[in-house]
């Protein structure tokens, strides 16, 4: 065994060479060494009557520990703060992403199909929710307000004539004194300066994948209604119908839009049959169908319509401008009834 | 030999099984699967087909990670490690080691791979797609993608670093992925001195392209069985001369 | 003097049994770089290792010793020459069926533990369940890691694994063991245990094939053993044949003619002491024996003793070495 050595006072720093002590006989299988964990009681130290040094060193080394990990902890917390302000400062000066503002930037989707590694159903998907998105931050209320006002003069005149043409299912309804959201919804329909590129990226959607069918009626009802695009509206429809031939949506929603928009009722009754010939077609779509084959017109057909709209709207946007116009067509039609 | 490779297999199996890599890929995977759950409900209209691409694609890419970032060291680790030492210092013949090897390596891939895809097939029910035999024939097809994966990464884990190897099996699996456009690239190239050599490099290319149908799988498509066949011809055929070509370039190894 | 056999003139029927090892000009040549520089790690090696002996493959670090034995378990190739365990090609594995091979720093998988390592390696060699279980028991206990099974390698330390690795070395019940520095790792203890373990297990007539730079623990228990130094075989014999060769004698004479004694001393610069009358000389040939006996004869000179000077494997190993 080595000499004894003197232990050092209670808090001083622990003997350099440690408390190692490797005279001891070879253990069989060499396992164990001198560098192993002090045996426990070894820490009590304040009660013993002889100065324990393995006690004292491993208690500072202890209090030392905690009191590093407490230091680091606080400099760790503080640091993310000053980094979470520092962000926000940062991303105040760097001011909008225009990315997310503007679809511009959407690269053709060649090099999406790339970038997915073929996945090209995913990419499609992830491109829909980027439009989603950018319809969500471009809600329209406000600027179709602001439309109406400076084009109301326009609006007048356009609603004199179509008042003036005979047969029109809806000359009631588009009463743009009686119903403003839906005047916005059929008439804003030309020269829209909004949503430039939506329809270039829905293009993208369905080029990804031809057969994901919501983009194309979607895609449509908002470019519509939303942004007044009307004739891109029509262009996706038709694909989705040349590319979805089994799917019932796209060719109903066309028929909706050449009613509306076109006041085309044959092209819109034709429509409404071809889809509900197919053979997922809900029921209220046949139920539609039949009622315009019965010769429902006007404003019945008019409502007949909305409702069906109505039951297939998936967007609640949608839903509740669509119930709004419901009720004021229905509370019009009880009236003249009463009258 | 079936039970010295049974026995290298067994061990490999369980060396994966054991891995930490495993488990944080495991977790992207998961994680992304939640995602693709939470992404749909934000879509309008359609939310089951957006859990499902996203979900087949997300197995599908962590199934491939797995076998990339586990095999790449899988042999030249224990050569680095000196581990493999004593196990040839057996009467066992290098090919029975490797042939074991990526017998167990895959078998654990793929298992880890199925649970993932078990997990998907539960969302599915869960939002109410249906769990129809498209998508079981896109995950089976998927599986040998991956396959073709474990048996790259091994190969060029027997004669290179792991950085070198990954290189590589990034590469051919973003090219196998694509092999349907490069298809196209050389069926457009002129006809010059160089194209019977790009006809060469798109015939060894692995064609993973041959592998995915998830589109059929989330559309419901009818499915072509003798893609199915000849897909999984293709697939077991590209793992065996993968596997020959390790066995040679093994065989004369020195592990030093 | 080496006893190394230059032209081998074995044909593998003649080495079925009673060699062990049979090695014919082993060369290793690595190519490094994209200069593809030489390498001349392993240079035209023979030697023959018989059945039941230990024979210690001596060399410093570098020297090529891994090198030379990782050619007999075909963990590398040779650039040339031939090598063959019990009379078998050593490059097939059917060579490699009677032996054990525990490698130099042994490294196992972490993951298993002792127990199911063994298993591992019993599977390799084809040994049915029972029969595992039986020598895995034997063997943890006959390596000093006896309840220990169950534990994983990774807590395992360097002295543990190489007990381990003995183990395993162990399991087919080989004929032959080759080791690589196998007392390197471990402590005096450890050492201890690991030289009985080599000479119970050639009293069971097991041939032993160790490499080391540790000579001292050779000189204990080789009965053979060939130095290697930068690739090149240097000799190759029983430890006397390597300690006694040129040596020298130590020779005691009892002057009778003083002068003439002093003269003869003085011109063949011999070195000698001188202890109460008796001058004890130290004569590094032969021709200087004779020359005393010749006096002695001549009577100028009585003749005491002469002894062989013999050197320790050290002195031998160094004198080789060092050239």
């Amino acid at each position: 065994m080595g000499a004894l050595r003197k232990c050092p006072p209670f808090n001083s720093p622990p003997q350099s060479g440690g408390e190692k002590d490797c005279n001891s006989k070879p253990q069989s299988g060499g396992e164990k060494d001198c560098n192993s964990k002090p045996q426990s009681g070894g820490e009590k130290v304040h009660n013993s009557n002889r100065p324990n040094c393995a006690a004292s060193s491993s208690f500072s080394h202890r209090e030392r520990d905690c009191r590093s990990l407490t230091i680091g902890l606080i400099l760790i917390a503080l640091g993310i703060l000053v980094l979470v302000s520092l962000a926000g400062r940062i991303e105040k000066t760097i001011g909008e992403d225009p990315f997310a503002q503007s679809l511009l930037y959407i690269p053709h989707e060649r090099l999406l199909h790339w970038a997915a590694l073929g996945d090209d159903g995913a990419a499609a998907d992830l491109l829909w929710l980027r439009a989603i998105f950018y319809i969500a931050a471009n809600d329209m209320d406000e600027a179709q307000e602001k439309w109406m006002e400076e084009n109301a003069e326009q609006n007048r005149a356009r609603l004199e004539n179509y008042h003036a043409s005979a047969d029109t299912v809806n000359r009631d309804a588009l009463d743009a004194r009686q119903n403003p959201i839906l005047a916005i919804m059929f008439f804003w329909n030309e020269n829209s300066p909004y949503a430039p590129h939506l329809f270039s990226v829905l293009d993208k959607v369905t080029n990804l994948d031809s057969l994901f069918v919501t983009p194309y009626y979607n895609g449509a009802l908002f470019l519509s209604m939303a942004y007044g695009r009307y004739y891109e509206a029509r262009r996706l429809l038709d694909k989705g119908i040349m590319n979805c031939p089994t799917r019932w949506e796209p060719i109903y929603y066309r028929g909706f839009l050449r009613l509306f928009y076109e006041n085309d009722k044959t092209g819109a009754m034709e429509d409404i049959s071809l889809a509900a010939a197919k053979s997922n077609a809900p029921s209220f779509v046949l139920d539609l169908a039949a009622r315009l084959r019965a010769g429902l017109t006007g404003r019945d057909a008019a409502l007949a319509f909305l409702y069906s709209l109505y039951e297939a709207a998936e967007d609640r946007d949608l839903k509740k401008r669509l119930e709004e116009v419901i009720k004021t067509m229905t509370i019009k039609q009880y009236n003249t009834i009463v009258e | 030999m079936a039970g010295r490779i049974l026995a290298v297999a067994q061990t490999t199996f369980r060396e994966t099984v054991r891995n930490k890599v495993l488990l944080h890929i495991l977790g992207f995977a998961g994680v992304m699967l939640a995602l693709s759950w939470i992404i749909s409900r934000w879509s309008v209209g359609e939310p089951e087909k957006i859990v499902a691409d996203i979900g087949l694609s997300a197995t599908t890419l962590a199934g491939v990670a797995i076998a990339l970032f586990s095999g790449i060291a899988l042999v030249w680790g224990e050569v680095e490690q000196r581990t493999i030492l004593p196990i040839l210092a057996k009467p066992l013949p290098r090919r029975e080691y490797l042939i074991g090897k990526f017998l167990g390596f895959s078998a654990a891939v793929q298992v880890v791979y199925l649970a993932m895809c078990t997990v998907l097939i539960l969302l599915l029910a869960i939002v109410e797609s249906g769990i129809t035999h498209q998508l079981f024939a896109a995950i089976y097809l998927s599986m040998w993608e991956v396959e073709i994966v474990v048996a790259l990464a091994l190969l060029f884990s027997t004669f290179n670093t792991p950085t070198v190897s990954a290189l590589y099996t990034v590469i051919l699996f973003v090219v196998g992925r694509l092999s349907s456009d490069v298809r196209i690239f050389v069926d457009r190239y002129p006809e010059t001195a160089a194209k019977p050599l790009l006809e060469a490099v798109y015939a060894i290319i692995p064609h993973l392209s041959y592998f995915n149908i998830r589109r059929a799988a989330v559309h419901t498509l009818p499915l072509d069985w003798d893609r199915l066949l000849y897909s999984t011809f293709y697939g077991a055929l590209y793992c065996v001369i993968l596997m020959t070509i390790a066995i040679l370039v093994f065989r004369r190894r020195d592990l030093a | 003097m080496s006893t190394a056999k230059s032209n081998a003139q074995f044909t593998v029927n003649d080495m079925s049994n009673a060699t062990a090892i049979h090695c014919e000009k082993l060369t290793k040549h690595y190519f490094i770089g994209l200069k593809r520089q030489r390498i001349e790690a392993v240079n035209d090696v023979s030697f023959e290792v018989k059945s039941g002996e230990v024979f210690a493959f001596l060399g410093l670090n570098g020297a090529g010793k891994t090198t030379t034995i990782k050619m007999l378990l075909d963990q590398a190739r040779p650039t040339a020459g031939r090598a063959y365990l019990f009379g078998v090609d050593a490059a097939r594995p059917e060579a490699r069926l009677k032996v054990g091979f525990q490698p130099d720093l042994p490294n196992f998988y972490r993951f298993l533990t002792g127990y199911e390592l063994l298993d591992y390696f019993g599977r390799l060699f084809g040994l049915p369940r029972p029969e595992r279980n039986k020598r895995i028991e034997v063997l943890l206990k006959q390596v000093g890691l006896d309840g220990r099974g169950n534990e994983p390698l990774k807590g395992f330390s360097r002295g543990m694994l190489q007990r381990i690795g003995l183990a395993q070395a162990l399991i087919n019940d080989p004929q032959m063991l080759i080791l690589d520095e196998p007392l390197g790792g471990l402590d005096p203890v450890g050492r201890y245990d690991l030289r009985h373990i080599i000479m119970d297990l050639k009293t069971q007539g097991k041939t032993i094939f160790f490499s080391s730079h540790i000579l001292e623990d050779a000189e204990r228990i080789a009965d053979r053993a060939a130095i290697i130094h930068q690739g090149k075989m240097l000799a190759c014999g029983t430890l006397t044949e390597l300690q006694a060769v040129e040596s020298g004698w130590q020779v005691e004479i009892e002057p009778v003619d003083i002068q003439e004694t002093n003269w003869l001393l003085d011109s063949r610069g011999w070195m000698y002491k001188t202890e109460t009358g008796i001058r004890i000389i130290d004569i590094p040939d032969r021709e200087g024996v004779n020359e005393i006996a010749a006096r002695a004869a001549a009577g100028s000179l009585r003749l005491i003793s002469i002894t062989p000077k013999r050197r320790t494997l050290e002195d031998a190993f160094l004198a080789k070495v060092e050239g």
